[in-house]
C-alpha cells in the first residue's frame, strides 16, 4: 500500500456554518485536494489490515476506509487472536479519530498553565532534557511491548538509571506466576476451553476483562456451539454474577478470596476418583496416594462452611470435572484480586493438570489449534520491543513511585497510560509524579495524568500510526502484529516515537532508526529468517508489504500438546505450593466487601470519553451514560434503599456516592463499583460521570507475585442524601421483570 | 450520504474543458495552491436521521424528486425544504415504510 505522508488537509471535515441561500443552518464540507491513495472503490470502500491497540490484548483487526475516512472496524478473520471477532471498544475507535476533544498541538506547560508550542519546539525542549536527564528517566505505558517501548528501551535501555514500567492490567503478574512451577517458563494459563466440556470458571471475568476478552469470546463459543453433539458446560464461581458468569449454567457465590479453598477442594475429590477409578496415565499411583494425603485437609466436609456451600455442591463441580473431560479450571479476576491469588492459581493450575492425567488417559485430550509455539522467538522478539513481563504490573509500578519519591528521575515519558486515575489511591501516584523535573504525556486526549505532566504530546491514533506489537498472548506463540496507518491523521498530530526519535537524535544520542516506520520494517527484517512459513523468494520490501496485507505474522496453526505432566519428583515438590492462606482486607473491620470491576465499554477508564460507549448498555444492569453501585436486594433493604437512592461508600483512603442498583446476582456482604467513571478531566463526556472506585482502594499486595490487590478492600456503606433516575434499558432479571412486556 | 469528490477529480476534466471559466480558475488555485475547498453542503439531513441514496435510486426515484432540477441550474440551490414532512409525504405516496425506525435508527 501507500505510504501515508502528512495530511494536507482534513478531509471531509464538516464545520457549522451559516449559508445565506436558505435560512437553515448548513455545513461547509471540506474535500480532499488529493483524493487518498487507497484504493479504487469510493462507495464500498477498502479494508487494510492493523492491529487493535484499544488495549493490550493484540487482536488483529480490519478496517474499511471510505474516501480517506475510517469507517468500519472488525476483527481479522485470519488472526490467531481475534479470530475474525473484535469487541465493542475496537469497533468503538473509529469515533475517538474524528473526536472533537482530540489534542491537536503540543502543549507546554508554564507559570499560567499549558500553552501550545510548535513541533519543532516540542523536540527541542526533550532533546534538551534528553541531555540533563543522562538516563535518569523511566518510560511508562499500558504494558504494550510495542515500536513506541523498543524505541525508547533501544536509545536508554542499557544507562544506568533507566526504569521501563508498564501499567498493566490489575493481577497480570499473578496470572503470569501462578502455575509457574507446571509449566516449563512463567506464562500465562492457556487452558483449552475451544474443546472442554466442562469448564470451572473461578472469578473468570474472561469476556469483559483479563489478557484477552476476544480471544476467549471465540473460545466459549467453540465450546458451546462448535461440536455437534457436545454443548459444552461451563460453571462460574465468584462473588458476583459477572457477565461472563450470566453466559454459564451455575453460579456459586463463594466467599471474596476463598476461592484457592474451592479449587483444593475440588482436587481433593479428583484426586480420590482418580485412584479409585484408576484414571492416572503418568502420575504412578503410590505417588497418587500421597497426594490424597496432602490434600486431606481440604475434604468438601471440612470445608464447606467456609466456603458457605453445602459439601455435595462440591462434589457436583468434582464429579463432571472427571465424567466430562476433557475439563478445564480458569482463574481470572476474583482469583487476582486478592492477596492470596498466586496460592489459588496454583491450585487452579494443579486442577487443569489432573484434567488432562484424565484426557489423556481416555485419548479425550483435543489439542488447542494455534501458531506453532516457540519459546525462544517470542523471548527474542519480547526483548527487542521493551517491556517485558518482568516490567510489567503493579510491583514495578510501586519501585517507581519510590524512585519518583526518592527523586531517582529527572524526567519521565508517559505513553498512553492514564495511572494517576487507574492507579488505587493507597499508591499515591500524583503525588509522587509531581516530584518529577519534567514528564512527557503521549497521548490522544488531555486526561488526568497528561494533565499533571509538563509537556503534551498529541499522538496520532492507532488508526494513523506505525507501531509493531508483540501481545502477551498467546504464550509461547510468537505472533507479530503489524499497525499500520490506514487513514492520514486527521488533525496535526505526529507519532510520538517519531517525536522521541527525532529528540535523541538532536541530543547526539544513539538511535535504533530515523523513524518509527523504518524501526518496524527493520523488526520485520530482524525477525525474517526465523519466521516459519515466510515466503523466501520474496525481497525484504515485498514481504514487509504482504506481512502488512495480513496483519502481521504469525507461522501456520499446528495442534499443541497440552503441558506434559512433570516427572513425579518434580510434581512432588508443588504440593508446598498448594495451600489456602486466608486473605486479608484493607479497612478489616468495614462490613462490606468492594467489589471494583471492570466493565466491557469502559476499561481501566479509557471507554468513558466515547459516546458510543457510553451509550451502549451494560450487559448486566443495562444502564447507560450513568454510574451505579450494585448490591442485594436484601442488602438495599437492610440499608433502607431503593434503586436509585444515593448511598456513601468509603474506606480510609476515600469515599464515594452511587446509586443504587439491587441486583441478585451478588453477595449479600459484597458490593460491587464499575471502574472507569469518575473522571475528573477527560472531556465532557467522561468528566463527573459517576466517581472513581480507585480512590477507595488501599496499597495491598499479592503475597507471591507483588500484584495489587485490587479487590481486597472492605467498605463503608450508609445511605446518602438524594436519589437518581436509573436510565435503564430492560430489567436485569429478564423481560418479565421489566415494566415493558410486549406480547 | 454521497461523499465528496477530491479537487483532482475536478482537475482531470477541468484542466482542458472550459480552464478559463471564473468559477473553475478558482478551484485549480485551490489545487495548485494546496488549499481545500470548502464546499457549501447545500443538502443536508441532521444526524439523527439515516438516509441512504443506494435504495432510493433501486426504487428509480428521480434525483430531481428530491433535488430539484439540478441539471438546469449554474449554482444549486434546494428547491425543497427537507424536513419531515417532505420525506414522508413520498414514503406515503409510494407506499414505502414509515415507522420511526426506518429513519430514526
Ligand atoms: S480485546 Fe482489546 S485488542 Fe481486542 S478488540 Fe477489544 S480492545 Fe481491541
Amino acid at each position: 500500500m501507500d505510504r501515508r505522508s502528512f495530511l494536507k488537509l482534513s478531509g471531509v471535515a464538516a464545520s457549522a456554518s451559516v449559508v445565506g441561500a436558505c435560512s437553515r443552518t448548513s455545513q461547509n464540507v471540506i474535500s480532499f485536494v488529493e483524493a487518498p491513495n487507497d484504493g479504487a472503490n469510493p462507495v464500498d470502500g477498502d479494508w487494510f489490515a492493523t492491529t487493535c491497540r484499544e488495549c493490550n490484548a493484540g487482536c488483529g483487526v480490519i478496517v474499511r476506509t471510505v474516501n480517506g475516512r475510517a469507517k468500519k472496524i472488525e476483527g481479522n478473520a485470519i488472526h490467531p487472536i481475534s479470530r475474525g471477532k473484535a469487541c465493542a471498544r475496537s469497533q468503538a475507535a473509529v469515533q475517538t479519530v474524528y473526536h472533537p476533544e482530540r489534542l491537536t498541538t503540543p502543549m507546554l506547560k508554564g507559570a499560567g498553565g499549558f500553552e501550545s508550542i510548535g513541533w519543532d519546539k516540542a523536540v527541542d525542549v526533550i532533546s534538551q532534557r534528553f541531555t540533563e536527564a543522562e538516563g535518569k528517566l523511566f518510560y511508562l505505558n499500558n504494558g504494550a511491548n510495542d515500536a513506541s517501548s523498543g524505541i525508547v528501551n533501544e536509545i536508554f535501555g542499557k544507562m544506568d538509571g533507566f526504569l521501563n514500567v508498564g501499567n498493566s492490567e490489575p493481577g497480570f503478574e499473578s496470572l503470569v506466576a501462578g502455575g509457574a512451577a507446571l509449566a516449563d517458563s512463567p506464562r500465562l494459563p492457556f487452558p483449552d476451553l475451544d474443546h472442554a466440556q466442562f469448564a470451572i470458571l473461578f472469578g473468570a471475568d474472561i469476556f469483559e476483562s483479563g489478557p484477552s476478552p476476544v480471544f476467549w469470546g471465540g473460545s466459549f463459543g467453540e465450546c458451546r456451539r462448535g461440536r455437534a453433539s457436545v454443548r459444552g458446560r461451563l460453571v462460574y464461581a465468584g462473588s458476583r454474577l459477572s457477565s461472563t458468569a450470566a453466559v454459564c449454567d451455575l453460579w456459586l457465590p463463594v466467599p471474596p478470596g476463598k476461592l484457592g479453598l474451592l479449587a483444593l477442594s475440588v482436587a481433593q475429590v479428583v484426586v480420590d476418583i482418580i485412584i479409585s477409578r484408576k484414571l492416572a496415565l503418568t502420575i504412578p499411583r503410590n505417588a497418587l496416594g500421597r497426594w490424597s494425603e496432602v490434600l486431606k485437609d481440604y475434604d468438601p466436609e471440612k470445608v464447606a462452611a467456609q466456603l458457605e456451600m453445602p459439601a455435595e455442591y462440591i462434589h457436583k463441580l468434582a464429579i463432571p470435572f472427571v465424567d466430562e473431560s476433557p475439563s478445564v479450571a480458569i482463574a481470572g479476576a476474583d482469583v487476582t484480586g486478592h492477596v492470596n491469588g498466586v496460592a489459588a492459581l496454583d491450585a487452579v493450575e494443579f486442577l487443569n493438570m489432573l484434567s488432562y492425567e484424565i484426557g489423556r488417559e481416555k485419548l479425550r485430550i483435543h489439542e488447542r489449534l494455534t501458531p506453532e509455539p516457540n519459546e525462544g522467538l517470542k523471548r527474542r522478539i519480547t526483548q527487542a520491543l521493551g517491556v517485558d513481563h518482568e516490567a510489567q504490573g503493579y510491583k514495578r509500578m510501586v519501585e517507581l513511585v519510590d524512585g519518583m519519591e526518592q527523586g531517582k528521575y529527572s524526567m519521565g515519558i508517559i505513553s498512553h497510560t492514564n495511572p494517576v486515575f487507574d492507579t488505587p489511591a493507597g499508591l499515591k501516584f500524583k503525588d509522587a509524579m509531581s516530584k518529577v523535573g519534567f514528564t512527557v504525556a503521549v497521548a490522544n486526549f488531555m486526561d488526568e495524568t497528561a494533565a499533571e505532566a509538563t509537556l503534551v504530546l498529541p499522538d496520532h491514533h492507532w488508526l494513523e500510526g506505525w507501531s509493531v506489537q508483540n501481545p502477551n498472548f498467546v504464550p509461547g506463540v510468537p505472533v507479530l502484529n503489524l499497525q499500520q496507518p490506514v487513514i492520514r491523521p486527521f488533525v496535526d498530530t505526529r507519532s510520538g516515537s517519531d517525536i522521541i526519535l527525532a529528540a535523541a537524535a538532536a541530543a547526539k544520542l544513539k538511535t535504533p532508526a530515523a523513524s518509527t516506520e523504518e524501526f518496524v520494517q527493520g523488526k520485520v527484517k530482524q525477525f525474517r529468517a526465523e519466521m516459519l512459513g515466510a515466503p523466501a523468494y520474496l525481497g525484504d520490501e515485498e514481504f514487509f508489504r504482504h506481512l502488512l496485507r495480513n496483519g502481521g505474522w504469525w507461522s501456520s496453526e499446528i495442534e499443541n500438546e497440552p503441558t506434559p505432566t512433570p516427572p513425579d519428583s518434580v510434581l512432588w515438590e508443588y504440593r508446598d505450593k498448594l495451600k489456602a492462606p486466608e486473605p486479608e482486607f484493607d479497612g478489616a473491620e468495614n462490613p462490606f466487601y468492594l467489589h471494583p470491576f471492570q466493565t466491557v465499554h469502559m476499561g481501566r477508564g479509557q471507554g468513558a470519553n466515547n459516546g458510543w460507549l457510553q451509550e451502549a448498555p451494560d450487559p448486566i444492569t443495562t444502564l447507560m451514560w450513568q454510574f451505579w453501585v450494585e448490591m442485594n436486594p436484601a442488602t438495599a433493604a437492610k440499608l433502607g434503599v431503593v434503586e436509585g437512592d444515593m448511598v456513601k461508600i468509603s474506606s480510609a483512603h476515600g469515599s464515594i456516592t452511587a446509586p443504587v442498583f439491587p441486583y441478585k446476582g451478588i453477595r449479600p456482604d459484597v458490593v460491587a463499583v464499575p471502574i472507569g467513571y469518575g473522571h475528573t478531566n477527560y472531556g465532557k463526556l467522561a468528566t463527573g460521570r459517576g466517581e472513581n472506585v480507585m480512590t477507595l482502594l488501599g496499597a495491598k499486595q499479592d503475597t507471591d507475585s507483588g500484584a495489587h490487590a485490587w479487590r481486597a478492600q472492605k467498605v463503608k456503606v450508609e445511605k446518602a442524601q438524594g436519589r437518581m433516575k436509573m436510565l435503564r434499558n430492560a430489567h436485569p432479571e429478564g423481560e418479565y421483570k421489566g415494566e415493558v412486556f410486549q406480547l | 450520504m454521497a461523499s465528496i469528490p477530491s479537487a483532482d477529480r475536478c482537475v482531470y476534466c477541468h484542466d482542458y474543458i472550459k480552464a478559463d471559466a471564473p468559477e473553475i480558475v478558482k478551484v485549480m488555485d485551490h489545487y495548485n495552491g494546496d488549499k481545500p475547498i470548502e464546499w457549501v453542503k447545500v443538502f443536508d439531513l441532521p444526524d439523527h436521521v439515516w438516509f441512504n441514496h443506494k435504495r432510493h435510486i433501486a426504487k428509480d426515484v428521480p434525483c430531481q424528486k428530491c433535488h430539484g432540477p439540478v441539471e438546469t441550474m449554474d449554482v444549486v440551490s434546494r428547491t425543497n425544504e427537507f424536513s419531515m414532512g417532505f420525506c414522508l409525504a413520498c414514503h406515503q405516496e409510494n407506499e414505502a415504510p414509515t415507522d420511526c425506525w426506518t429513519c430514526h435508527t
